[in-house]
């Protein structure tokens, strides 16, 4: 008797948990790319797909709809496949649509049980369907290898690695903005050309190259990149960043408030044409250091004095190191970033030999 | 059945297993508010308050030499069955909630459509299966899964942990104690120990308070570790999210190896299981001093994870029942009566059942 009852509910369990009522892979759109461009009735979302791992990056939709998920949907109007998102790794958002704000359609990203948090975010220069459809040498490019351009900030130190959760967190926390990394399509492909910054989730401005490698020193986040030093008494010297770190300190005098950033990076001297000397270095290391100083104070100037995004996270800084005067002074966070003070320090030692070759062919 | 003893190790690790695992469906809505660092703080303050709460039950237990509360309850009168009959329905409300939870989480988290009320019925099955062997196998069980639970979450939350950003750590009570007071029941409900311990005590051996200080430390410990970590991964993220501690499994990557949320949903799965499996061993035990059978009755075994299973496909399909069985609140009180108001039934009936007649040796 109690064999058969368990062979009853072995079987029952086998029949009913065997996942007949699922679609089987080819019925399914891969998604490894979504790009969000708003329309005039909604969003046009353009996906990028493959049917199984090995052909990935073949396939490229567009739909339209209300709402995201709805033009998502749509996809198999056209297809009679469903879209399956776990597999996303990254979303672009066009121009207009964010300059409209992202709030409409991120909630989608955050909410739906399929998507992840962790998938990488991009800007458009143009359109987001620009961007997913770019080609390199005739054929679309590979979804890994846009998705590579976020997080090769670390080797180049002038693209930043965003995602969604990044994103959200640069939205929710105390009176901080989020970034954005901007992508070019491009003949040949995509590139990184600058970081968006947001007030909310509205598109506020762009931070150029230079201004966004100032923006990674001054938050934290510079690995490694190149930084080309020129000088009519050290020439044309490009170093190679290593190593940099940076702390900022919180000041609160009478005059108002005061943040002084700390950058430290190591560098090593990559190539040099022209100049030299018995004082090369310590020149080379003082002009570097005034380099990453002004981008960094360039990139404050723009985003954080000018256009009120705090986008360095000095807002999070007091409130966390000074939570009795961010609750008295939180709410008006916006004019206190713009009226105060912002010194940044940078210093760049050069890594050489005691005796090292300084002749060239230059 | 035979009744067999385990060991305090055994018996307060199967029990850790079944209480961390309940850990994963804390969230922003059930702490009371999105400053879930303040809840760390509650956690440590409930589990505390824990061990304040038992000293009834230890106390009757004590008074009791090996008799199980509900046993010394009976013996002290008829009004005694309360007790027995309480820790019954508490032990099947808190299994059908676990299971309710489990489900909730798989329409959230894995697929709307997805036949969550059949994993919950095999999940259920096993712990029978557990239950009919006896509380030797489950306390065997337990053991196993404590070494996989720490493995596998030390895996997970290893990885996930690289992402940890101290900017992400918000002041502590920055919006008060409001949050610290409303995550409070949350810590103290969500788990069954103290009815099972009324109820189980007597089976096991050793030196049992030192097992529920390591409860106790233990649970503290992983629970306000846990909402560290969450907090300084996810940053406000969390408070978006129903299950953040899954979003913090599903963030776990080396290289290529992505998305181990699913290795955390198998340890959840298995935590279940234990808890199930204890709660319906007891639930037998219940029964028997209920006097609903000559021995501890197989049938009441089907019965109570019938009766389960029940509330957990109920709570699952119904967003109004959810507010009872789900509640943090709600199940705080009922936490309370298992862990206090019962055993001092038990004790008073104890001592008055004392007075009648001289102690009697329990049979085996």
């Amino acid at each position: 008797m109690r064999k058969a009852i368990t062979l009853l509910l072995g079987l029952a369990l086998a029949a009913s948990l065997s996942g007949c009522g699922y679609p089987e892979l080819y019925e399914r759109i891969l998604v490894h790319g979504i790009g969000v461009d708003l329309a005039p009735e909604g969003y046009r979302v353009t996906v990028r797909s493959s049917s199984s791992a090995e052909d990935e990056g073949e396939e490229l939709f567009t739909c339209q709809g209300e709402t995201v998920l709805e033009a998502l949907s749509s996809l198999s109007l056209s297809t009679g496949r469903e879209p399956f998102y776990s597999h996303n790794y990254l979303v672009v958002f066009g121009q207009e649509c964010a300059r409209q704000g992202l709030d409409r359609c991120l909630d989608f990203f955050i909410r739906y049980y399929n998507t992840r948090p962790a998938v990488s975010v991009f800007l458009a220069e143009d359109t987001a369907e620009a961007v997913l459809s770019a080609e390199r040498d005739g054929k679309l490019l590979k979804m890994s290898q846009l998705e590579a351009l976020g997080s090769g900030g670390r080797y180049n130190g002038q693209s930043a690695h965003v995602e969604l959760l990044d994103f959200v967190n640069g939205v929710l926390r105390e009176g901080g903005s989020p970034v954005m990394p901007v992508l070019a399509a491009e003949e040949g492909g995509a590139r990184v050309t600058g970081t968006a910054y947001f007030e909310g989730c509205r598109l506020k401005s762009t931070l150029n190259l230079d201004q966004s490698r100032g923006y990674l020193a001054a938050s934290d986040q510079l690995e490694e990149g190149e930084l080309v030093v020129s000088a009519p008494e050290l020439g044309v010297v490009t170093l190679s960043l290593k190593e940099a770190s940076s702390r900022c300190r919180t000041s609160q005098v009478e005059e108002g408030l005061g943040f002084t950033i700390e950058v430290q990076a190591e560098a090593d001297v990559s190539a040099k044409s022209g100049g030299g000397g018995a004082d090369f270095y310590p020149q080379l290391e003082q002009a570097a250091g005034q380099l990453l100083a002004q981008q960094a104070e360039s990139a404050i100037r723009q985003a954080v004095v000018e256009d009120r995004c705090d986008i360095f996270g000095f807002g999070n800084q007091l409130y966390r190191q000074s939570p009795g005067y961010w609750r008295e002074n939180g709410a008006n966070w916006k004019e206190q970033m713009a009226s105060a003070s912002y010194q940044v320090q940078a210093r760049v030692k050069v890594r050489r030999l005691e005796e090292e070759t300084l002749q060239g062919l230059g | 059945m035979e009744r067999t003893n385990i060991s305090t190790g055994q018996f307060f690790t199967a029990l850790f297993v079944s209480r961390i695992s309940a850990a994963i469906s804390l969230n922003a809505q059930y702490a009371g508010g999105g400053d879930l660092l303040d809840s760390a703080a509650s956690c440590l303050l409930a589990l505390a308050a824990s061990g304040l709460m038992a000293l009834p039950l230890w106390l009757a237990l004590r008074l009791g030499g090996g008799k199980s509360l509900p046993q010394l309850a009976v013996e002290g009168g008829w009004l005694g069955r309360l007790v027995p009959a309480y820790y019954l329905f508490f032990l099947v409300f808190s299994g059908g909630s676990a299971l309710g939870m489990f489900q909730v989480f798989l329409g959230d988290t894995m697929d709307p459509d997805f036949s969550s009320g059949l994993v919950s019925a095999a999940l259920l099955g096993v712990a029978l299966y557990g239950a009919l062997r006896g509380l030797e196998t489950v306390g065997r069980c337990g053991a196993c899964v404590f070494a996989a639970l720490v493995l596998g979450g030390g895996l997970v939350f290893g990885m996930a942990a690289v992402r940890f950003d101290p900017d992400n750590l918000e002041p502590l009570f920055y919006h008060g104690l409001g949050q610290t007071a409303r995550s409070f029941p949350l810590f103290l409900a969500r788990t069954s120990i103290f009815a099972e311990m009324a109820v189980l005590l007597p089976q096991v051996k050793g030196r049992r308070a030192l097992g529920f200080g390591g409860w106790l430390a233990g649970t503290g410990l992983f629970l306000s570790g846990l909402l560290v970590l969450v907090v300084g991964c996810l940053g406000r993220y969390a408070s978006t999210q129903n299950f953040p501690v899954y979003v913090l499994a599903s963030l776990s990557q080396v290289r290529s190896l992505r998305r181990l949320d699913a290795l955390f949903t198998g340890l959840w799965m298995m935590g279940l299981i234990i808890q199930l499996a204890m709660g319906l061993y007891a639930c037998r035990v219940c029964f028997r001093t209920l006097g609903l059978g000559k021995k501890e009755p197989r049938w009441s075994l089907w019965l109570a994870a019938g009766a389960m299973l029940g509330l957990g496909l109920l709570t699952a399909g119904s967003t109004g029942l959810q507010g009872l069985t789900l509640n943090p609140n709600s199940l705080a009180w009922w936490a309370a009566g298992a862990g206090t108001l019962a055993p001092l039934l038990a004790l008073v009936l104890g001592l008055r059942g004392k007075g009648k007649k001289p102690p009697q040796k329990e049979k085996r």
